[in-house]
């Protein structure tokens, strides 16, 4: 009876949960999904992670490799990140080029990159205008359950901190990169942005981290990045509106979960640290 | 903090450009220059095809080159303000085909393009619930908030750009984008000055529908 319910009239069947303000997998309605980070699971990366948030999982892998920097920015480095949707993520996902979902993934995540939030790119610089690191950074989703961009920030860091580099001196007078792959460092200055996902109901009714369901029932999505105090990101691609209180609310409760989720990423990779 | 500026780029607009399109606009902000155009109801592809409402499609096109993974961001954020403003449920089984040609940037591409969409779908006759203005702000290294900037300041650097559309209702926030970071108190004044400004394009769209219907009227 209740599975014909919610068939033919999901969003009805959704409402009377909201109505008691609980939701169907029976979190209240601010309340987050369980995070299980794992570091360094990929042995042939330079950096690796696997998040879940709830059931979305995905997985980062991070490449290294040297190149010349750019004529424009001759003391950065670059970090090109890429998010993967492939078909078994979702039964919404098609096989073929990347679609919509991915490509906007892939420039929220670039546009992080690109305002020195997530590192500051000069340290990414081995000799400046002459060669700099290139870090590809893979995303792959392999469950995708909603908040696809919470837990790509969360991988993306993670694996960053897990990376290892090994030291790299130019020789000016013989113009030659001398590589010692013994002696490797790890990446320096790693900021730590938190994305909270928000889904927004007509009547002012705003949900935290919702799944693939919700996301789609909802009226509209908001993503809000914090890093300690600063406000980084409040990306809110339309939907319906928000007023003045509910903004401070969102933020109230990204910075919230943003203080858990550092916690969480330091212990995961003090322990990955312990184990090497 | 002081605002160093307290209003908006100089803003013109000229509807119905295009003979074949539903509805047109050739709208300039400053220096920034975008041209939006409306095309709907259409006949929806199958693939495509929303059994409860219209689908709205919208394409950006830069000026050089070919639309890459930035355009699809834009776009994005304009199609998903575009399903929130237009009644999408008066056309079902329908698609409305909306786009956005960039012709100068001056700085604030973002904003420039929701407004001339809203303009292009007023043009067009679509039925609307509310419209939308879009206001860019910079705060620059100084912490002074600049609004509507030029792109000669943007290339100077800042510490954070917002983007911020609101409805003509409530004045509600419908699209918000950020580049950078900054501390809350910073954010909500931004943001309360970008809702102020927006009454300034409010005004703008009721005056380019007046001026539109008293020539159609001579």
């Amino acid at each position: 009876m209740a599975t014909d319910h919610k068939t033919l009239q999901p969003l009805e069947f959704y409402k009377t949960f909201l109505d008691r303000k609980s939701r169907p997998d029976g979190r209240s309605l601010l309340e987050f999904r369980k995070v299980t980070v794992n570091a360094g699971s990929i042995g042939t990366a330079d950096g690796s992670a696997i998040v879940k948030c709830g059931n979305t999982t995905v997985i980062c892998g991070i490449k290294a490799e040297i190149a010349v920097p750019g004529m424009d920015e001759p003391a950065k480095g670059f970090i090109i990140p890429n998010v993967t949707l492939p078909p078994l993520c979702s039964s919404k996902i098609k096989s073929g080029p990347p679609g919509e979902a991915a490509q906007t993934a892939t420039q929220f995540i670039a546009e992080l990159v690109a305002n020195n939030i997530i590192l500051d790119l000069h340290t990414l610089c081995i000799h400046s205008s002459k060669w700099a690191w290139v870090l590809h950074c893979d995303l792959v989703c392999i469950n995708l359950d909603g908040s696809l961009l919470d837990a790509c920030v969360i991988a993306l860091i993670t694996a960053l901190k897990n990376v290892t580099l090994p030291t790299v001196t130019y020789d000016e007078e013989l113009d030659k990169l001398i590589c010692d792959s013994d002696q490797k460092r790890p990446l320096e200055g790693i900021k730590q942005p938190v994305t909270s996902t928000f889904s927004l109901f007509e009547n002012g009714i705003l949900i935290s981290d919702p799944t693939s369901e919700e996301e789609q029932l909802a009226a509209g999505l908001t993503s809000i990045t914090v890093e300690s105090t600063l406000v980084t990101h409040m990306y809110k691609p339309g939907g319906c509106t928000l007023d003045e209180k509910q903004v401070k609310k969102l933020i109230q409760q990204s910075e919230l979960k943003a203080k858990e989720i550092v916690r969480l990423i330091e212990e995961v990779c003090l322990s990955s640290i312990a184990e090497r | 903090m002081e605002t160093e500026q307290k209003s908006i780029r100089a803003l013109k607009c000229e509807q119905s450009v295009l003979s074949r399109a539903d509805g047109s606009v050739m709208f300039s902000q400053g220096n920034t220059v975008v041209m939006a155009s409306v095309y709907g109801p259409l006949e929806a592809k199958i693939q495509k095809e929303l059994s409860d409402r219209m689908y709205v499609e919208v394409n950006y096109k830069p000026k050089i080159g070919m639309p890459g993974v930035a355009e699809r961001g834009k776009e994005k954020l304009v199609k998903t303000t575009c399903n929130h403003i237009i009644l999408t449920n008066l056309h079902p089984r329908t698609a409305v085909c909306i786009t956005i040609q960039e012709m100068q940037d001056g700085g604030t591409l973002l904003s420039a393009s929701i407004n001339a969409v809203c303009l292009a779908l007023l043009d067009s006759g679509l039925p609307l619930q509310c419209l939308v203005a879009a206001v860019t702000c910079l705060v620059d290294k100084k912490d002074k908030i600049v609004l509507d900037p030029c792109i000669r300041t943007v290339k100077e650097g800042y510490k954070a750009m917002f983007t911020f559309a609101f409805d003509s209702q409530k004045y509600n926030l419908i699209l918000s984008h950020c580049e950078g970071q900054v501390p809350y108190t910073l954010f909500q004044e931004a943001m309360e000055l970008c809702q102020k400004a927006s009454h300034i394009i409010f005004d703008f769209y009721r005056q380019a529908v007046i001026r539109k219907f008293s020539k159609e009227l001579l």
